[in-house]
C-alpha cells in the first residue's frame, strides 16, 4: 500500500510541478483576493487584527475550492481514474493520496498568500505555533472534505458551482475556528481559548479523515 | 502459467428499457484468444466492460480461477487488465513514467531493465521520455499496450486494439497478441477486421442485440462465416 500511496501522490505531484495548472491558478486567485481585500479595509489600519484573521481564512478558503475543483480532472482524461480503480489499488490508497496532493497545493498557495496578509495588514504574530498548527489541522480538513467531494462530482455539470455549495456548509466549523485561533494569534481583542479550537479542528480532522476515507471506498466505484 | 477459467453465466445488462446484454454465457481458459465480434451496438463494448469489472451485470456472473483458485477483488483486478478506447494512460507522464507507475500499482518495484525491454518491445525505446501527450494516436495506444505489458496480467480484455496503429504497427500487435496467448494468457479482442481475427483468434463470439449469436472455432472459415452473418444482418 506505502509503495502505491507514494506512485500516485508522486505521479500528482510530477504531473503538476510539469503543468503548474492547480498551484497557478490558485495562486492566482489567491492574490486577486488578498488585493480586493486589502483595497476594500485598508483604509483603517487600526482594525486590521479584527478582519485580518477573517480575510485569511476565506482566502484560504475560495482559493483551496479552485484547486480541488481540477483534482480528480487528469484522472477523466483518457479515462485514468479507472486504471486506478481496475488495478489492486485499494480505493482507500487513492483517496489517501489525492487529499495529501491536495494538502500540499494548498499549503504551497498557503504560504506566500498568508505571507502577503501579514505584510498588507501588518498583522503581528503574536503566538505564532498557534497559528501555523490552525493552519495546518485546517488544510487537513479542506482537503479531506474537498477530496471527497471533488470525486463525487467529478462527472457532474455544473461541478465548479456544485462542489462549493456542497462542502462550505460542512467547513464552516473549520473556517470558524480557525479565525478564532487566528484571532488568539495575531493578538485581537478577543476572549478566546486557542487551545479549545485547536482540539476542535483535531476532533474534526479526526472524524472526517475516517468518514471521508470510508465514503471515499464506497462512493468511487459506483 | 497457471491454468486458468473465465467463467460467464447469464450476464445481462440493461440501460433504461434497452437490453443491452442478454443472457451471456460462455467458458474459456488460457492459451485462448477470443475475438468478440458483432455490429456497432450489438454489446461488445458493454460486455468487454462487465468482464473487466468495469461494468457490474445487472444479472449473472463472471468469475475467474486460477490453479483452481477463485479470485475476488484486488486479486481479481490484477488478474485481468483491460485497454478499453479510452487508453487509461497519463497524457501528461512520458512513456517511460507511464510504464513505471502502472508498475508500480501492481505493488511491485519499477525494474528499470524490465521497463526499458517493454519500451523496446511497444518501439517507442527512443521516445520513452517524451511526453504523451506529444504523441500520435498510434504511438499513444502502443503506450497502452506497454501498459498491459508491465502490469502482467492473466487476462486481457482488448477493445479494438488495433485503433490508431498502422499496417505495421498491426502486425507487430497481432504477433505480440500470438505470442501472449503461447504463453499461456487468456485473450478476449473486439474487431471490425476479418483479417485479423482470421489470423490471430482461436474462437470467436458473435454478439447479435446483446445475444450470443454465434460461439465457435475462429480460422480463416470460422471468420468468414461469422463475418457473413454480420453482413446478413446488416442487409
Amino acid at each position: 500500500m506505502g509503495r502505491q500511496y507514494l506512485a500516485i501522490l508522486g505521479k500528482d505531484l510530477l504531473v503538476e510541478f510539469r503543468t503548474r495548472e492547480i498551484l497557478l491558478t490558485m495562486a492566482l486567485f489567491s492574490m486577486l483576493l488578498v488585493i480586493i481585500f486589502a483595497f476594500a479595509f485598508l483604509s483603517d489600519p487600526t482594525k486590521a487584527k479584527d478582519y485580518g484573521p477573517g480575510i485569511i481564512w476565506v482566502t484560504v478558503l475560495f482559493s483551496a475550492t479552485i484547486g480541488q475543483n481540477r483534482l480528480f480532472d487528469r484522472e477523466r482524461e483518457n479515462g485514468c481514474l479507472w486504471g486506478l480503480l481496475l488495478s489492486s489499488v485499494d480505493a482507500g490508497t487513492i483517496f489517501l493520496a489525492k487529499a495529501t496532493a491536495q494538502f500540499i497545493f494548498t499549503l504551497l498557495m498557503e504560504l506566500p498568500t498568508i505571507l502577503l496578509i501579514i505584510l498588507f495588514f501588518d498583522l503581528p504574530l503574536v503566538q505564532p505555533m498557534e497559528f501555523i498548527a490552525s493552519l495546518l489541522l485546517g488544510t487537513v480538513a479542506l482537503s479531506l472534505v474537498g477530496t471527497l467531494f471533488s470525486a463525487m462530482l467529478m462527472n457532474a455539470r455544473m461541478k465548479e458551482v456544485l462542489l462549493p455549495l456542497v462542502t462550505y456548509p460542512l467547513l464552516v466549523p473549520v473556517v470558524i475556528a480557525g479565525v478564532k485561533v487566528t484571532s488568539v494569534a495575531v493578538g485581537a481583542p478577543v476572549n478566546e481559548d486557542a487551545w479549545m479550537w485547536l482540539k476542535f479542528l483535531l476532533g474534526f480532522d479526526m472524524i472526517f479523515a475516517v468518514a471521508t476515507w470510508f465514503l471515499f471506498g464506497r462512493m468511487i466505484r459506483a | 502459467m497457471a491454468d486458468l477459467a473465465l467463467k460467464v453465466d447469464g450476464i445481462a445488462k440493461i440501460a433504461g428499457r434497452r437490453h443491452i446484454l442478454r443472457d451471456v454465457s460462455f467458458i474459456a481458459g488460457s492459451g485462448e484468444l477470443i475475438a468478440v465480434l458483432g455490429r456497432n451496438g450489438a454489446g461488445k463494448t458493454t460486455l468487454l466492460s462487465v468482464l473487466a469489472g468495469r461494468l457490474n451485470p445487472d444479472r449473472g456472473l463472471v468469475s475467474l480461477e486460477i490453479g483452481g483458485r477463485p479470485l475476488k477483488g484486488a486479486d481479481f483486478r490484477r488478474a485481468v487488465a483491460i485497454l478499453p478506447h479510452d487508453l487509461l494512460i497519463y497524457p501528461d507522464l512520458t512513456a517511460r513514467e507511464n510504464l513505471e507507475f502502472f508498475m508500480t500499482l501492481t505493488g511491485k518495484k519499477p525494474d528499470a531493465d524490465f521497463i526499458f525491454a517493454t519500451l523496446d518491445t511497444i518501439g517507442l525505446a527512443k521516445d520513452a521520455n517524451r511526453v504523451v501527450r506529444l504523441f500520435s494516436r498510434g504511438m499513444q495506444q502502443r503506450v497502452a499496450i506497454g501498459r498491459l505489458l508491465v502490469l502482467q496480467s492473466n487476462v486481457w480484455i482488448l477493445d479494438e486494439p488495433t485503433t490508431g496503429l498502422d499496417e505495421a504497427g498491426r502486425r507487430w500487435l497481432l504477433d505480440l497478441l500470438k505470442a501472449q496467448t503461447a504463453a499461456g494468457k487468456l485473450i478476449l479482442m473486439s474487431s471490425h477486421h476479418q483479417g485479423e481475427v482470421s489470423a490471430v483468434a482461436s474462437r470467436i463470439l458473435l454478439l447479435d442485440s446483446g445475444r450470443v449469436r454465434l460461439d465457435g472455432p475462429a480460422g480463416p472459415q470460422g471468420a468468414t462465416a461469422a463475418f457473413a452473418i454480420m453482413d446478413e444482418g446488416a442487409a
